[in-house]
């Protein structure tokens, strides 16, 4: 009789601590395959919510890397850097496609966003390597800018060639992260990954749903909060890419002023309206990169007006004495987690 | 009282004193809200400061009233959620068992998926 | 101690832990905002079985109060909640005993099982909620663990002491397993 006592209390102890065991470990759903890795001149973290997702994380992660060599203006054997050079190339599709659907994000914000910008960001050497703290001298400015027209790029679709006008340069950083975060999103969605979130230097891309169901709380950093990393808002995102543009992500500072890297391609400097943070969510990140930088230099007004023109588009914009202003649409996704910041 | 018994007491509260410090809500820095979670899904999350509101379900009322959030009414038996009375602060919470409520109060900072910037 | 005699003790015990169970539940909220605060006194019951009679016996009586109380007053839920409570601590405790009679008393004993007794608590809760979150009441419930624990310890001691000195056990088998 004491033996079955003790087996009994064995199975009773044991099952007390599976219990215990189950309540106290990992909570279910928390299973995920996450890689970070330095491409396009900033930190790219692709995390699938699946646990055996390593391929498909190396197989995004190569076609990044592919696409920053061959559409990197600082890259001189890169497709972009030999047509800079050589002033006309021959171009593969995919790159092909990247300047056009540049070009035609130009031609739609009237030239806000402009992929010709190379001269300016040469000129005013932001993000480059030796930090820049002298603004250029006002002719250099003006002389840079004459040379920034998307008007002048000649793309002939049977050849896949590009032409550029003498002086003129193309910088992709505008948009290349957009298509990046595409095509990184159209490989995960090839292997049928369902939830994921793909953060591509703060160009993010959230895909299906966290797993339990509820859509993915992505933050929007706060354009001034010390520390970094803190954000004014939290957009809740399902099948959606978030990319913002602001005064924030590269400048330097002289005379009190600060000068950014979103230039005004009327005047060739830094865009000044008052803007300091402009993110646009849409269904295709390629369009909310470029986008983003229009939004930026157009301000609020014109800004909103032109992403209310695009369909599938939302966006957010906040300003200087941290107004925000949004999109009809994604206002009721919209989470303030700041008080020193007002939805207009 | 024997040497090893003093020994158990100071572990628990050293153990006490670490987790209160590991468990005490970061700078919230931001607004609060109120989420309830049924059955593991979230299905109301309201601001904690925000206009007077409430939620139900054929079990359970929880109801936020000037930053303050209580279980009115739950058709539970032990009624323990109902007798748990008010809470008002980030990481503080009500829960019924029974009918695998819980109430939470978060700050907004909570549980990011990712930022975009 | 023949059979009948050590049944019937036995289901005295079992009585006791859940009427005094019961009375308990009257009593106001020791830690506000959390139901499974309390003094814990039914568990005296179960760790005098313990250190007068045997782990099978202090097992039985936990899991046959935790069953009555469940099928008297309670529903499933709760019965999941005070088994893993009471089997964990009570598998603390006997441990606790096995390994270090010597530099224990009933106090240390008592305090470790009503840590152990939260904690099996909390974690059935966070399955049933699905959520982790429940473990910040963590910190304070292991902080009146001290307080509770030490105080069944004592009542436990008073009891053993005065059974002691009747012969209501006599031939009782010590722990021994």
């Amino acid at each position: 009789m004491k033996k079955h006592v003790r087996k009994a209390v064995a199975v009773a102890a044991a099952l007390a601590c599976a219990v215990a065991a189950a309540g106290c470990g990992p909570q279910a759903g928390e299973e995920r395959t996450t890689r970070t890795r330095f491409l396009l001149g900033t930190v790219v973290t692709l995390t699938a919510y699946q646990s055996d997702a390593g391929e498909t994380l190396d197989r995004a992660f190569e076609r990044i890397g592919q696409i920053e060599d061959e559409m990197s203006a600082h890259k001189p054997d890169s497709q972009i850097g030999r047509l800079n050079a050589e002033g006309t190339a021959r171009l593969t599709a995919d790159v092909f496609f990247v300047l056009e659907r540049a070009l035609n994000m130009a031609a739609l914000s009237g030239g806000a966003f402009d992929p010709t910008v190379l001269p300016l960001s040469r000129l005013w050497r932001i993000g480059g390597e030796t930090k820049q703290i002298k603004v250029p001298p006002a002719d250099e400015v003006e002389k840079a800018r004459a040379l920034v027209d998307y008007k002048k790029v000649a793309l002939d679709g049977e050849t896949g060639t590009a032409t550029l006008e003498k002086g003129m340069g193309v910088d992709m950083g505008g948009i290349a992260k957009g298509y990046a975060a595409d095509e990184a999103w159209r490989i995960f969605r090839e292997d049928g990954v369902k939830s994921a979130v793909l953060d591509l230097g703060g160009n993010v891309v959230a895909i299906g749903t966290r797993p339990d169901g509820r859509p993915w709380r992505i933050g929007i950093r706060d354009p001034r909060a010390q520390p970094e990393g803190a954000h004014y808002a939290v957009l809740a995102l399902s099948d959606e890419a978030a990319v913002t543009s602001g005064d924030y992500q590269r400048y330097f500072e002289a005379d009190g002023l600060r000068y950014h890297h979103i230039f005004d391609t009327s005047t060739g400097y830094p865009a000044r309206n008052g803007v300091v943070s402009a993110t646009i969510v849409s269904k295709d990140s390629t369009t909310a990169d470029a986008l983003s930088t229009a939004v930026f230099v157009l301000g609020v007004d014109k800004g909103l007006a032109l992403v209310e023109s695009v369909e599938g588009t939302e966006a957010l914009v906040v300003t200087e004495d941290k107004k925000v202003y949004a999109t009809p649409g994604i206002r009721d996704r919209v989470e303030m987690a700041s008080t020193e910041y007002t939805l207009q | 009282m024997k040497k090893g018994d003093l020994l158990i007491i100071a572990i628990l509260l050293a153990t006490a004193a670490l987790l209160f410090l590991a468990f005490s809500p970061r700078d919230a820095g931001g607004v609060a809200y109120v989420v309830v979670i049924k059955d593991g899904r979230q299905v109301f999350r309201e601001p904690l400061h925000g206009t007077d509101t409430h939620w139900a379900d054929a079990h359970n009322r929880v109801v936020v009233r000037d930053g303050r959030v209580w279980m009115e009414w739950s058709d539970c038996a032990n009624q323990v959620c109902v007798h748990s009375g008010e809470i008002g602060e980030a990481g503080q919470q009500i829960v019924c068992l029974p009918n695998r409520v819980m109430v939470r109060i978060e700050a907004a900072n909570a549980a990011l998926d990712g930022i975009t910037y | 101690m023949n059979r009948v005699r050590r049944l019937v003790f036995l289901s005295l015990l079992v009585a006791m832990a859940t009427a005094v169970n019961y009375l308990e539940g009257l009593m106001p909220l020791l830690v506000p905002a959390f139901p499974g605060a309390k003094l814990g006194l039914a568990n005296v019951f179960s760790l005098f079985a313990l250190v007068s009679l045997g782990a099978a016996d202090a097992f039985t009586v936990v899991v046959v109060r935790c069953l009555l109380v469940a099928a008297v007053w309670g529903q499933p839920v709760s019965l999941a909640y005070s088994l893993a409570g009471g089997l964990l601590s009570m598998l603390a405790m006997w441990a606790l005993i096995r390994l270090f009679k010597e530099r224990l008393s009933l106090y240390g004993v008592s305090a470790a099982g009503a840590f152990f007794h939260n904690l099996g608590q909390l974690c059935v809760a966070a399955i049933i909620l699905q959520s982790g979150y429940v473990f910040g009441y963590l910190p304070v419930l292991t902080a009146v663990a001290v307080p509770t624990g030490l105080f069944v310890g004592a009542a436990t001691f008073l009891v053993k002491k005065a059974v002691d000195k009747t012969d209501l056990l006599k031939g009782a088998k010590k722990e021994a397993d």
